[in-house]
């Protein structure tokens, strides 16, 4: 029972000065275009407290509000409430933002900012110009999705690199990437089981060397190793770019080719945070109890164990590796200390972090590219922070990052050797392999 | 009607088209800070240099814009909400710390360096800047400044105004002033102290020369449970009286305890009625003396357990509980109304006492923290907007809360500040003569009210108004006008 | 020259409204401790603060104290004994707590204590047109609309009177040691950098005294860090700091505010030996900023050491004997002028006392 005070008539502080209101839908229709849009719901728990905003690498870098999350839910909620519509500003607020999800881990009230950014990102997609739109296709539909276009294009990139926009060119990494991964590999005793590798689509084309780490890694640890031909792109950036139904269909593809392995592998941090939510994307008990066995590569061999290496990667004198966290690894998955402790089980080896590690090194997957100017200012701020680490080597457990991070380091004029952390492993397990009596100690 | 095209041409061309908003949806994403209370504007200018403010509000004096100054918008009380035709000036592109001198205990910062990022800038030389309000990761140092703002640390080291030596300031007509002196004493009143908590109505600071502190050599925090709220209260006057003055004092009653358990797993006992964290620091002889006071003030009032954090690891997690409350609460309901009530340390535990009775009426749930050292009491009234009639539930209860603090000896604010939210409350702690020479101060800074108006001051009060003040008649307010005084 | 002596806020706000009407100029005055700071001036009458000297209300749980005006500080000392605590700005006894606000009178402990007016949380003040207006809230943390307290203190009694304050007070130190070392600006500067958390560090031409004040282990550390540094030193327990104050043997006293690490510079040689037998003795207050120096008139010296306080960033107003302020203009005159003619009208208020000729 609400007790009006003794005066009768509104509360003191309840009425407030002409041209303010108290926040609130005001009553008028959303303007949302036809399809999914952010829900009126997960809208209705952001409370504008600000304290995402130093979290955002677009906000740290621009000071404005319409790069933070907090800016885009108010841009979200004009439309939602009737008071904006769906255009090119509109379009531009969002497009901006990388979708590293650092918001989320600091929002007090627990904000779904991702779900709401996916949302978003079908709601501009038509607004897309008719070329924007015919690329996009190209690269997200046709070209994700068959293998053989990615495998065409690789090779005649060589030729064509000169060619290439600017951008794409910086971006592109040089040299063969070696023979495939075997369909099947037998581990040397009795396998403790059947793990799967998601190839992927990036990954196998320029950084197959990962994945061949990835094999002999997996097979020396006693796991049997498939590698099943007709898995499919795992359709993350699809999915991220307003492409759900391409997303579901590759989704439906990889259960299938997937589906007979213990574990599903994955070497790339983008697509095991996604493979973790096909539960989420297709909405079946099939595809929930897959996405329960998916694993991230090296969370995989934290949990499983590794064999410690007799020696470090090769070199006599201890090496410096700088842990890169790809934000679908640290946030998606939460995955942080278990590549470190793998790492650390190797001799000769210190692992540090970057300053500022959390911070979104601008890959985001097609945003280097949509995005360059954004793109370009975060690269350069990693690469500053790697180079105050004094690291020799950098570890990136996700194709994307290591492609930005690498032309990052070229651009400043920086000698890193950017790996994936199990190929670190790999190179350990090879040196030890070829000087097994000068040691004189036995493997742990 | 102001010319707003013009306006705009006029702060494009000196700014930088890029430093100056005029879309529509663009503008909507300043028409509010992190209060309740949204509003509008028709422009929005970063400035990069003290010369850009200038500009700014030379533009805005040609114009007759009102104009709002905004940091990172964190406020709570509407104080950068603006209104009507407003020009608002944002100052988070203006965030770079200046220097530094050690020699002098001093550094100066633009106004949009982040608190929290300050502190750690400082970290590596043995300082820290010791006003720490909960927002700090976010809230802008003009921001602090604006508000006087506080902390948990507050109690033993002081507001902002003790923090602050000195400002630099421009004006509503575009003069640019330093108030204060990085020098002990400076010449003329102490302007500065005005502006310091003066929420955006009396200029933007473009400057702040702020006073580092060192890092303590040591220091200690201990978690105190109590089986009753009155027996943790108790205590903290007790500690208060051994002579004690920690370095933090917070205390949790058993709702918010509970949420934020649940939610960040600190080790809290869920099952005690009241929480302390109490912070001592200092020398390791003074931390050690400090400590055993405390815990003797906690045994003679009947603490329960008493739990020292042996390291940084333990400590880290004992705030770790206080830090994640408004986490926690989110959890209870979508949105929260953080109330600011200070009233004298005695009168905690009843004042706590009404707080329940006043939410159980509005059928509220309502949580507490409370910097306990200050009487600093923070109602978390949790309630789901969308729900109609909660908002007026919630005003109505707020209006209870802020009445009943003040009944008790308080204050209507600790540290949100006035803002919007609570310019009608004013007549509840000050005459109108009081808000007229109030008003008085605000006119001699800002002649023609372009900054921020409406805002702290309810609208009432007018400076020269002061002799039609309530119970004088005509005769007595002609005679207490003096002849060819100013008005 | 007429005397008003009120016994109340009412009669204050009588006495100004009255003065307001006459146009007759007033000073007002407490204890007179702090009478000479300030430009010359000319008055018509004295308003005397001394019976507003009651005790309004203290509770030592709540670490505030309210007085009025009038009190003298050797009374509200008294007073907080009582309650082990303590109102630490280190005014003479017969000061009045207003008087020593309106003058905003440096504590030789101020390294620890702060300056006097972050102490100040609440004040009544009757403005120069007989207003009673009060600004600020009896809690150590209030944003409550303007602080017009802030504008008060040290405002030498140029825009209002202050009739009562609530004062922020703090817990009386359980050990309390003052230890006097052989030296001057060197051996300050050296126990200013090795001996931790000093309460003072006040260094004059041939002695440095030291005051150390805290838990009794706390003190224990210290006196041995003190040691270290000093090698002989002469260690006086509680009693007053400091014990002596050499400068005030000359009859004009400059109190000259520097950034803390120029203070040793504005001292140093070759400044002291340009001034000759004009120079008394002197203290330094290392590590905050203020200089007492004691000279033998206002002429020709006084100009020479404020130009020298200028030139470091600082001022040197007087605070004993003729010289007044200075002809530092204040920032914000406008502002100032606006102020002064709202809150004294028709500037009844010891007009011309104050910087800027206001």
């Amino acid at each position: 029972m609400v007790d009006a005070g003794d005066r009768g008539g509104p509360p003191l502080g309840a009425i407030l000065p002409e041209g303010t209101r108290f926040i609130g839908p005001v009553g008028l229709a959303a303007n949302w275009l036809p399809g999914e849009a952010p829900s009126d719901d997960d809208l209705a728990t952001c409370v504008a407290c600000g304290l995402c905003l130093p979290h955002c690498p677009t906000y740290r870098l621009t000071g404005e509000e319409s790069a933070s999350p907090r800016g885009r839910i108010a841009a979200m909620r004009a439309v939602a409430e009737g008071r904006a519509n769906v255009d090119a500003t509109f379009a531009s607020f969002m497009d901006l933002c990388l979708e590293c999800r650092a918001c989320e881990d600091v929002c007090p009230s627990h904000v779904p900012f991702g779900r709401m950014m996916e949302r978003a990102r079908v709601q501009i997609e038509p607004l897309r110009t008719r070329r924007a739109r015919f690329v996009r296709w190209l690269g997200l539909s046709v070209a994700l999705r068959r293998r053989w276009v990615l495998s065409l294009f690789r090779r005649l990139t060589p030729i064509a690199r000169p060619f290439l926009p600017k951008r794409v060119r910086s971006l592109v990494p040089r040299g063969n990437p070696g023979r495939r991964v075997p369909t099947s590999v037998q581990p040397e005793g009795p396998a403790k089981g059947t793990v799967a590798i998601l190839t992927g689509c990036v990954q196998d084309q320029w950084y197959r060397s990962a994945n061949r780490a990835a094999v002999r890694v997996l097979a020396r640890n006693g796991w049997r190793v498939i590698a099943p031909r007709r898995q499919a792109c795992c359709g993350a950036i699809q999915a991220h770019n307003g492409g759900l139904r391409t997303a579901r269909k590759l989704a439906r593809r990889n259960l299938a080719a997937l589906e007979s392995a213990d574990w599903v592998v994955v070497g790339a941090a983008g697509c095991g945070a996604h493979l973790k939510e096909y539960g989420d994307l297709l909405g079946s008990e099939e595809a929930t109890a897959f996405s329960a066995r998916v694993r991230d590569l090296m969370e995989f061999l934290d949990e499983q164990g590794v064999e410690p290496p007799a020696d470090g990667p090769g070199d006599e004198t201890a090496i410096r590796v700088a842990y890169h966290d790809a934000c679908h690894a640290l946030r998606a998955q939460r995955i942080k200390d278990q590549p470190r402790r793998v790492l650390r089980r190797i001799p000769g080896i210190e692992v540090v972090d970057i300053p500022d590690g959390d911070r979104c090194c601008g890959a985001a997957g097609l945003y280097n590219v949509l995005q360059p100017e954004m793109s370009d200012r975060l690269m350069e701020q990693k690469a500053a922070s790697i180079g105050a680490t004094e690291a020799t080597t950098v570890a990136s457990a996700n194709p994307g990052c290591t492609m930005q991070i690498a032309a990052g380091l070229r651009n400043a004029g920086r000698r890193l050797e950017v790996l994936h952390p199990v190929e670190v492993l790999d190179r350990a397990y090879a040196a030890s392999d070829a000087r097994p009596d000068d040691r004189g100690s036995t493997p742990d | 009607m102001a010319d707003i095209d013009a306006a705009r041409l006029e702060l494009e061309e000196a700014l930088g088209t890029t430093e100056v908003l005029s879309d529509p949806l663009a503008l909507t994403l300043y028409a509010r800070d992190a209060s309740m209370v949204e509003g509008g504007c028709a422009l929005v200018a970063f400035p990069h240099t003290v010369e850009d403010v200038v500009v700014c509000m030379r533009v805005a004096a040609r114009h007759a814009l009102p104009v709002v100054p905004r940091g990172s918008g964190t406020g709570l009380a509407g104080g950068a909400t603006p209104i009507g035709d407003a020009l608002v000036v944002v100052t988070s592109k203006m965030n770079r710390i200046i220097e530094v001198r050690p020699e002098d205990r001093l550094a100066w910062v633009e106004p949009g360096v982040l608190n929290l990022d300050l502190a750690n800038a400082l970290a590596p030389l043995g300082f820290t800047y010791a006003p720490d309000p909960s927002s700090q990761q976010t809230c802008s140092i003009g921001g602090n400044v604006n508000t006087n703002a506080g902390g948990p640390h507050c109690l033993a080291y002081g507001v902002t105004s003790s923090h602050v030596l000195a400002v630099d300031v421009v004006l509503a007509d575009g003069t640019m002033e330093r108030f204060g002196s990085e020098a002990p004493e400076a010449p003329g009143y102490d302007l500065r102290g005005i502006l310091i908590g003066s929420e955006g109505t009396l200029g933007i600071v473009v400057g702040a020369c702020v006073r580092l502190t060192p890092r303590p050599p040591d220091v200690r925090t201990m978690l105190l449970d109590f089986r009753t709220v009155k027996d943790c209260a108790a205590t903290v006057s007790a500690i208060i009286a051994g002579g004690v003055v920690p370095a933090a004092v917070e205390m949790m009653d058993q709702g918010i305890v509970v949420a934020a358990e649940s939610f960040a797993h600190a080790g809290y006992p869920t099952d005690a009625a009241a929480v302390l964290i109490v912070e001592v620091d200092g020398l390791p002889e003074a931390v050690n003396a400090q400590a055993r006071a405390v815990e003797s003030a906690a045994r003679d009032n009947g603490v329960r357990t008493i739990r020292v954090a042996a390291d940084e690891t333990e400590r880290a997690l004992v705030w770790k509980g206080r830090k994640s409350a408004f986490g926690a609460v989110a959890q209870i309901a979508p949105h929260y109304h953080l109330h600011d009530c200070v009233v004298p340390r005695t009168k905690l535990v009843e004042v706590l006492a009404g707080v329940y009775e006043i939410a159980g009426r509005h059928d509220l749930i309502v949580t507490n923290v409370f910097h306990a050292g200050d009487g600093n009491l923070h109602p978390l009234l949790s309630f789901d907007r969308r729900i109609p009639g909660t908002l007026e539930r919630v005003l109505s209860a707020s209006e209870q809360i802020v009445r009943l603090c003040v009944e008790s000896g308080g204050s209507l604010t600790g540290e949100h500040g006035i803002g919007l939210e609570k310019r009608d409350f004013m007549p509840l702690v000050f005459s109108d003569v009081d808000l007229g020479a109030q008003a008085c101060v605000r006119a001699a800074f800002d002649p023609e009210g372009r900054m921020n108006p409406q805002k702290v001051l309810p609208a009432g009060a007018r400076c020269g108004d002061f002799a039609m003040a309530r119970g004088m008649d005509a005769t007595q307010a002609a005679q207490s006008i003096p002849e060819g005084s100013w008005i | 020259m007429d005397l008003i002596h009120p016994v109340d806020k009412v009669g204050v706000a009588e006495a100004l409204r009255q003065a307001t009407a006459d146009r007759k100029r007033l000073l007002v005055v407490g204890g007179r401790t702090h009478i000479d700071k300030g430009e010359p001036w000319a008055v018509d009458a004295e308003l005397w603060t001394t019976q507003l000297d009651g005790l309004v209300a203290y509770e030592p749980a709540e670490m505030i104290a309210v007085v009025g005006a009038g009190l003298r500080d050797g009374e509200l000392d008294r007073i907080l004994s009582d309650g082990d605590q303590e109102w630490p700005y280190d005014a003479p006894a017969t000061a009045t707590v207003g008087g020593v606000i309106a003058a905003a009178a440096t504590s030789p402990r101020r390294m620890r204590v702060g300056p006097i007016r972050d102490s100040v949380i609440e004040m009544e003040m009757v403005t120069g047109d007989g207003r009673l207006v009060r600004s600020g809230a009896r809690t150590v943390k209030s944003v409550t609309g303007y602080d017009l307290h802030k504008l008060m203190t040290g405002s030498l009694g140029t825009l209002g009177v202050i009739v009562q304050v609530a004062l922020k007070v703090r817990p009386r130190p359980q050990a309390r040691r003052s230890v006097k070392a052989a030296g001057g600006l060197e051996m300050g500067r050296r126990l200013l950098e090795t001996v931790p958390s000093a309460a003072a560090v006040l260094a004059m031409p041939e002695v440095v005294e030291l005051r150390l004040e805290g838990w009794p282990e706390e003190v224990e550390r210290q006196l041995e860090a003190t040691d270290r540094a000093a090698g002989v030193t002469v260690v006086t327990e509680d009693g007053a700091f400091p014990s002596e104050r050499p400068w005030e043997a000359s009859p004009v006293v400059a109190e000259a505010a520097v950034p803390p690490s120029r203070l040793a510079e504005l001292l140093s040689p070759p400044f002291p030996d340009l001034l000759g037998p004009h120079l008394g003795s002197w203290g330094a207050l290392l590590g905050v900023g203020i200089g007492w120096v004691g000279l033998s008139s206002s002429d020709g010296e006084l100009g020479a050491l404020r130009a020298r306080a200028n030139a470091l960033g600082g001022i040197a107003p007087v605070i004993k004997g003729p010289g007044g302020l200075g002809t530092d203009v204040p920032p914000g005159l406008d502002v100032h002028r606006r102020l002064k003619a709202s809150l004294d009208p028709a500037g009844v208020l010891a007009p011309g006392r104050f910087w800027g000729g206001i």
